[in-house]
């Protein structure tokens, strides 16, 4: 076994080594912290929801196989804490018919800019998390996972547990939906140039 | 022209995911068909916008220990709910509760038949300072406030509540030199507050803190922070503060180098002595807003009133009463012998902003013999999700000139004339100088008891900054965002509308206690 394995860090976990367990956030707090933000948009609920899938994690090491790999793992533990937080939230889950062009209904804005987006490509950045937080919550998270993780349309349906018509479905419409809002002068440019 | 291709099929042409037979046949039927080419071209700008855009982000530094201190929170509440002990013997956690519970149905149903349910599943105490919370088996809250000297300034732990996911801490920093203007709102990184219990097990903030600051004129700060929950046995901990994270060190010299440190008892609320709270229930609904009397607690020399407040759809309750009014005429309570209370003028209670909203009212205390109370609202304000957006042409326009717009915009169904506009700079010290565009609206036109009184404004593209004036009459309604040297013209978003809406809500609930 790695030495260094997330295999050997979750059995030194499940035997109760702290400093395992603390190696193994430091190493995947920045694919679970990314999810998490750029599905919620709120730096701040972005760190509680990504602690809660840590701790989600921590809760469920007894059940994890061995042999098995963490990250899909824990990928799916994180996908879940951010449906279950747009759930509360009480954001459309699914808005398919009712979904008029051009018109989608955005949640409350949230503020807060992280210093990784204080760079040339700051105001892209932020103004595709902005159209982002736009769309309904299936949508959104569909889109990260095939865009921040750069899963197929198959991982991203197996990660959130639907069919893959459904993904590609979300996918496509999500896309149209996000080329409206990012269709101003000011983003095209910005891409072109 | 016909064309036997979806949108999709170009959409994941350019996304290069096309099975590679499709991919060809796709690729040499683009020569001949415009549609299909401006679908492609379409779809690859999207394409490169979402590359581009949805990038990953640097975990903050706290997220680890955060994890590390939930984590030992955890192992602790494993060890307590092992066993618990009932009249000398260990019973397990799941049996206690069950038996807890029967018992509390029990009881309830004996002094108040409609609340059993909602008794059963909810114990209240009011914690001052911090309102009427819920109480766990993993609860603490501090028994007293603890005041610490040091030198001119005090600080004081005015309340603390653990409840098993979180650790709330609401503190007042007192006896500062002169008012706040000109501080820097820059905390160290480096030296952040920590909860440190008997054994030296830290629990860390978890970065959620609000209300720090008290008003610029004032010589206090005060506010609340949030931080990793507490095992249910802890019965102390230490609240540890650097100077510096609430006073620049050039207000306070050495506040750099200083901690201060508050020893806070705790205690599960039942051993508390706070006084108990009250679950109700009853409700009122008018314009599609929801008030609710969730709870009211008559004991510790007042009465609190906790009301949530629920909107249909995305919107939210913001605010009890109307923008400008006093805050003493939000709400009103009387009894069933016509006694009125005013609402308490000192302090309106902690308010969350959220769908439902919460919010503690703290009246004066009640008079005896009151049977019935009925709580009344005249109006709340809530936030709207609508969004728009408008472009506004600068050509032809020099600094410092007004010049007329007169349109009318729909935003969420409330009209927004922008009646001028104006172009004007601003330089604040040591800063380029900002020109910014100065838009001068109309609002107030009501609809189904609705009325719009506020909404924010930003640039479509840039850092979002904007301002707001509310001015003291119609006609001083404006707002501002920034715009470039060269800016031929801009597009604002105008969004998240804060309309009034009217009442009445009249709810009656009993006194309970």
């Amino acid at each position: 076994m790695d030495p260094c394995s997330d295999e050997l860090l979750v059995e030194e976990s499940k035997r109760g080594s702290r400093e395992a367990f603390t190696e193994l956030v430091q190493r995947h707090q920045g694919a679970v912290y990314s999810l998490c933000y750029r599905t919620v948009g709120n730096p701040t609920e972005a760190e509680d929801l990504a602690q809660e899938a840590f701790l989600r994690l921590y809760r469920s090491l007894d059940r994890f196989r061995r042999g098995a790999r963490l990250r899909p793992w824990l990928h799916r533990i994180a996908v879940n804490a951010c449906l279950d937080a747009l759930r509360k939230r009480k954001e459309p889950m699914l808005s398919l018919d009712g979904m008029r062009e051009g018109g989608t209904e955005p949640p409350i804005p949230h503020g807060g800019t992280l210093p990784e987006e204080a760079c040339l490509d700051r105001e892209l950045q932020a103004a595709v998390q902005q159209a982002l937080l736009q769309l309904p919550g299936d949508y959104r998270i569909a889109l990260v996972l095939r865009y921040l993780e750069d899963l197929s349309y198959r991982e991203v349906a197996d990660a959130l547990g639907v069919p893959l018509s459904t993904v590609e479905t979300r996918i496509f419409r999500a896309k149209k939906m996000l080329g409206q809002v990012l269709s101003s002068p000011t983003v095209g440019g910005k891409e072109g140039a | 022209m016909n064309c036997s291709w979806k949108d999709a099929e170009a959409q994941r042409f350019a996304e290069g995911s096309l099975d590679p037979e499709r991919q060809a046949a796709f690729d040499a039927h683009l020569e001949g068909c415009a549609v299909c080419r401006a679908r492609v071209a379409e779809a690859q700008r999207v394409e490169g916008l979402l590359r581009a855009g949805i990038t990953p982000v640097a975990a903050p530094v706290t997220l680890a220990s955060r994890v590390a201190s939930a984590t030992a929170a955890e192992r602790e509440g494993r060890r307590a709910r092992r066993g618990l002990l009932v009249f000398g013997r260990r019973f397990s956690p799941a049996l206690v509760g069950v038996a807890a519970a029967l018992v509390l149905a029990v009881a309830a149903y004996t002094v108040a038949p409609g609340a059993v349910l909602a008794l059963a599943q909810r114990v209240l105490f009011f914690v001052p300072g911090l309102g009427i919370k819920p109480a766990g088996d993993s609860t603490l809250v501090a028994t007293a406030p603890v005041s610490v000297p040091s030198g001119a300034l005090t600080f004081t732990v005015e309340a603390l509540l653990s409840d098993g996911t979180k650790t709330t801490v609401k503190f007042r920093l007192a006896g500062l030199p002169g008012g706040k203007q000109g501080w820097s709102s820059q905390p160290p990184k480096d030296r952040v507050p920590v909860l440190r219990d008997a054994a030296g097990r830290e629990y860390g903030m978890t970065g959620g803190f609000q209300g720090v600051g008290g008003s610029m004129a004032e010589n206090v700060v005060e506010g609340e922070f949030g931080f990793a929950p507490l095992p249910g046995d802890l019965r102390s901990i230490d609240v540890i503060m650097p100077l510096d994270y609430l006073v620049p060190a050039a207000v306070v010299p050495g506040a750099d180098q200083q901690s201060l440190v508050a020893q806070v008892r705790l205690a599960p609320p039942a051993e508390s002595g706070l006084p108990a709270a009250t679950p109700q229930g009853a409700q009122a609904t008018a314009n599609g807003v929801t008030l609710r009397v969730a709870a009211s607690s008559l004991e510790a020399g007042r009465t609190v009133v906790l009301v949530e407040g629920e909107t249909e759809g995305m919107a939210r309750v913001t605010m009890l009463g109307r923008p400008g009014d006093d805050s003493a005429a939000a709400a009103a309570l009387r009894d069933d012998r016509g006694r009125t209370y005013p609402l308490a003028p000192e302090g309106d209670g902690t308010t969350v902003v959220g769908n439902p909203f919460h919010k503690d009212l703290y009246f004066a205390p009640v008079a005896p013999g009151a049977g019935r109370f009925t709580l009344n609202v005249a109006a709340v304000q809530v936030m709207e999700s609508a969004a728009t957006s408008v472009t506004i042409p600068l050509e032809g326009h020099k600094a410092g000139e007004t010049f007329a717009l007169d349109r009318a915009i729909d935003l969420g169904g409330h009209q927004v004339v922008l009646t001028s506009a104006r172009l004007g700079s601003d330089q604040l010290p040591g800063q380029e100088p900002q020109t910014w565009l100065y838009v001068s609206v109309d609002l107030g036109l009501t609809a189904d008891g609705r009325t719009l009184w506020s909404f924010s404004a930003r640039r479509a593209s840039g850092d979002g900054s904007s301002m707001w004036s509310y001015g003291t009459g119609e006609g001083d309604r404006f707002f501002g965002v920034p715009v470039g040297p060269g800016d031929k013209s801009v597009t604002i978003d105008l969004h998240s509308p804060i309309v009034v809406v009217e009442g009445p809500w009249e709810v009656s609930f009993p006194a309970g206690q």
